[in-house]
């Protein structure tokens, strides 16, 4: 990929993050139900956390099937520093992150000593150990039985217990995020990164170093979850156990590859997408005539994946020139193995 | 450019997508009641039924007329025993659908999660669930409009350590299951045991998946209790139960509340004769006495459910029709729907209202208003239920 089309696209998400904040500013103008609100929230939540796995995914190439872990870390942080030990909110949060990073290090440096997708084994197991470390500690997560009584978030005394105030707390969060993870992309890491994803060999050939590239990616993408999560904990004010056990870390990946996770913009689009169809399914199932809306759910999203994959396996934001070579796939392969060759 | 273009028609259309559905409720003609049931996923086997029996309810009443005239108008959302499920459901519920009073939250988790939605603005909610933290929480914060209708350990475990007490078993060993439910029953036990006199001389927790428990018995076994208490569900109790009794344990087994179904007696097989468990009335309705309070209702609801539904009604469906009633009885109490008024006919003037899961005397204090009375102990025999006091 050549220079010029690489600050195009960056410049062009420049732009995407500007008329995002500018529609952000304005939807609580036009839509005044605290409902549709409060589902662009969790909308923003599960944005950030997507975000960044579309930079762990979409750009380092590695899975992670243990993201909500990394989410329940930064929520427990929260809960544990500002609603059992009376801290301010931001301290959970930097606890959060500070965890988040020292965790993904323990994970990344001994998975990422061995090729291809064993960082999406580790973080499964990641996952469960999380999950039963939450479970078990019942003095200072609460167990099963949930934590409760989370204040809400508070930065230099000014509190968000609005619905309203909170979203844009997230999206400000959020936009954030996504210029971050813009500028990295386009940084050094982001094309080492791009290059790893392409061919682990060639890029180690030309001086990359694998080791470290993965872990940053995997680090940001492991604190974007936290901060979500963190966030999370303050505008519910009770979680448990449950929340963040493997199922989520799944929904995660099935929001970014609906989105497509070589798109900056595919972790969010995903997130739309999968909220926005599980709140409008739940009005029309009942039409269909099913009174219970769970296993209808799970077959539908079954249906969307492999159509998606069948169709459109860059995802829904993934790049629109690939949809010409959907139809001549294969002749574009050979031709490519021709080029390497020669 | 074509991305955030795109994007940002999405946004659009579901904007109007939105605002189309944006309900907006006829004031005063009708009663608005929001439910939110664990109707689909690990809670589908207590939640079905509640939205089944509310669905039922909500009929009938309507059939004879409603109440004072006005029809009921139920809209239900199933949370699939998701905590955001359930947190949305009821913002939709109260921002869009601007019900008079909610009725829900199948699991305790479900439910704490809804509740300061409920308390922030003000609209009377009964939830279905057991855990204490719903009426009476640890950290103090508010629950004035919140109620339930589900009997918590805290009145549960009583009716177990009175057992104990008057039968003499004063040296027991504690088994409980490794999740929320046993947990929090061990919680209330270690509280209140010694109130009772009441010891335990060992004490075990074991998995949900539990296939095989015999050496952990073999050190239950070793400290020669005068009975063995489990605490869990049906699936796991029922292989405790069978493990106690290979490995010669011959004390007294008590089960807790959560072995009331046929489910149990099955897995249990012969195993299952002569155990003894604390319930509510529902499942051995036929055999009270024609003086009970509760008899009559009992036997409606049993008929009614299996007439709709062509499967016995069961202990939660119960907690729903409770809840139902109670709110029914505190609409025409107070005269309307606003929820000021309703909330605080809730807290006064349903004393005395008999319902599936007991006697409720719902007061300032106590947003449950059940007591220990309102289980009995019922033991197994030849396969069934009888009435153990």
């Amino acid at each position: 990929m050549d220079i010029k089309k690489f600050t195009r696209s960056y410049r062009f998400n420049l732009y995407g993050i500007t008329v995002l904040l500018f529609a952000v500013i304005i939807f609580p103008f036009l839509v005044p139900s605290n409902y549709i609100i409060s589902t662009f929230i969790l909308i923003g939540l599960y944005g950030i956390v997507c975000t960044g796995l579309v930079v762990l995914m979409g750009h380092a190439g590695q899975i992670s099937l243990g993201h909500a872990a990394f989410y329940g870390i930064g929520a427990y942080s929260s809960a544990i520093v500002s609603g059992k030990f009376d801290f301010p909110p931001l301290a959970g949060v930097l606890t959060g992150i500070l965890i988040a990073c020292i965790v993904a290090l323990l994970i990344g440096i001994p998975s990422f000593k061995l090729k291809e997708h064993y960082l999406a084994l580790a973080t499964l197991g990641f996952g469960v150990i999380v999950f039963t470390f939450l479970k078990e500690w019942t003095s200072l997560t609460g167990g099963l039985n949930g934590f409760f009584g989370i204040p809400p978030f508070e930065v230099a005394g000014f509190s968000f217990t609005t619905d309203r105030s909170f979203y844009f707390l997230v999206w400000a969060v959020l936009a954030f995020g996504l210029w971050f993870a813009n500028n990295l992309i386009h940084s050094r890491t982001g094309r080492a990164l791009k290059s790893i994803h392409g061919s682990e060999s060639a890029a180690e050939s030309i001086g990359i170093n694998l080791m470290t590239s993965k872990l940053k990616a995997l680090i940001i993408s492991a604190v974007f979850a936290s901060v979500a999560g963190s966030l999370y904990a303050h505008y519910i004010s009770f979680i448990n156990p449950q929340l963040f056990e493997v199922m989520t870390s799944i929904v995660f990946l099935i929001m970014v590859v609906i989105g497509g996770s070589s798109s900056l913009w595919g972790g969010l689009a995903g997130a739309i997408i999968y909220v926005w169809l599980v709140e409008l399914l739940k009005d029309w199932v009942p039409l269909l005539g099913f009174s219970t809306g769970g296993e209808f759910e799970i077959v539908f999203f079954g249906v969307l994946l492999v159509v998606l994959l069948i169709f459109k396996p860059e995802g829904l934001m993934g790049s629109w020139k690939e949809r010409k070579s959907l139809f001549s796939p294969q002749k574009k392969k050979v031709q490519d193995k021709k080029g390497a060759a020669l | 450019m074509k991305k955030w273009v795109w994007l940002f028609v999405m946004a659009l259309v579901l904007f109007t997508i939105s605002a189309c559905s944006d309900s907006s409720s006829g004031e005063g003609d009708e009663i608005i009641i929001g439910g939110i049931f664990s109707a689909s996923g690990p809670a589908a086997p207590l939640g079905k039924g509640e939205m089944d029996t509310v669905k039922m309810l909500v009929d009938k009443v309507n059939e004879d007329g409603g109440i004072d005239g006005k029809k009921i108008k139920l809209i239900s959302y199933d949370d699939k025993s998701d905590q955001n499920e359930a947190v949305l459901s009821m913002k939709k519920l109260i921002e869009q659908e601007k019900v008079h009073a909610v009725i829900g939250g199948t699991i305790s988790g479900n439910t704490l999660a809804m509740i300061p939605l409920a308390e922030k603005s003000e609209i009377p909610f009964i939830s279905l669930a057991a855990s204490k933290q719903i009426h009476n929480p640890d950290d103090k914060s508010s629950r004035k409009w919140v109620f339930k209708t589900a009997q918590g350990d805290d009145v549960v475990i009583p009716k177990v350590l009175q057992y104990l007490k008057d039968e003499g078993l004063t040296k027991i060993a504690w088994l409980n299951v490794a999740n929320a439910y046993g947990t929090s029953g061990h919680t209330e036990f270690a509280a209140m045991a010694k109130e009772f006199g009441i010891e335990a001389v060992v004490e075990e927790e074991f998995e949900a998946t539990v296939t095989d428990a015999k050496a952990m018995l073999t050190r239950v076994k070793k400290e020669k209790p005068q009975a063995v208490v489990v605490w869990g569900t049906a699936q796991e109790s029922a292989v405790i139960t069978k493990n106690i009794r290979q490995i010669g344990i011959d004390v007294p087994i008590i089960n807790s509340h959560g072995i009331g179904t046929k489910q149990f007696i099955e897995l249990a097989g012969a195993e299952a004769e002569g155990i003894i468990f604390p319930i509510g009335r529902l499942l051995v309705a036929d055999q009270l006495s024609d003086d009970d309070k509760q008899k009559e209702k009992l036997l409606t609801y049993q008929k009614d459910y299996e007439a709709e539904f062509n499967a016995p009604p069961s202990t939660f469906g119960g907690h729903s029709w409770d809840a139902f009633y109670l709110l029914l009885e505190a609409i025409k109490k107070a005269n309307g729907t606003d929820p000021e008024k309703v909330r605080d006919a809730l807290e006064k003037d349903t004393g005395g209202f008999v319902g599936i899961s007991g006697v409720f005397n719902i007061n300032e204090k106590d947003h449950n208003g059940l007591s220990k009375d309102s289980l009995v102990m019922v033991k197994i025999k030849d396969g069934g239920w009888v009435i153990n006091e």
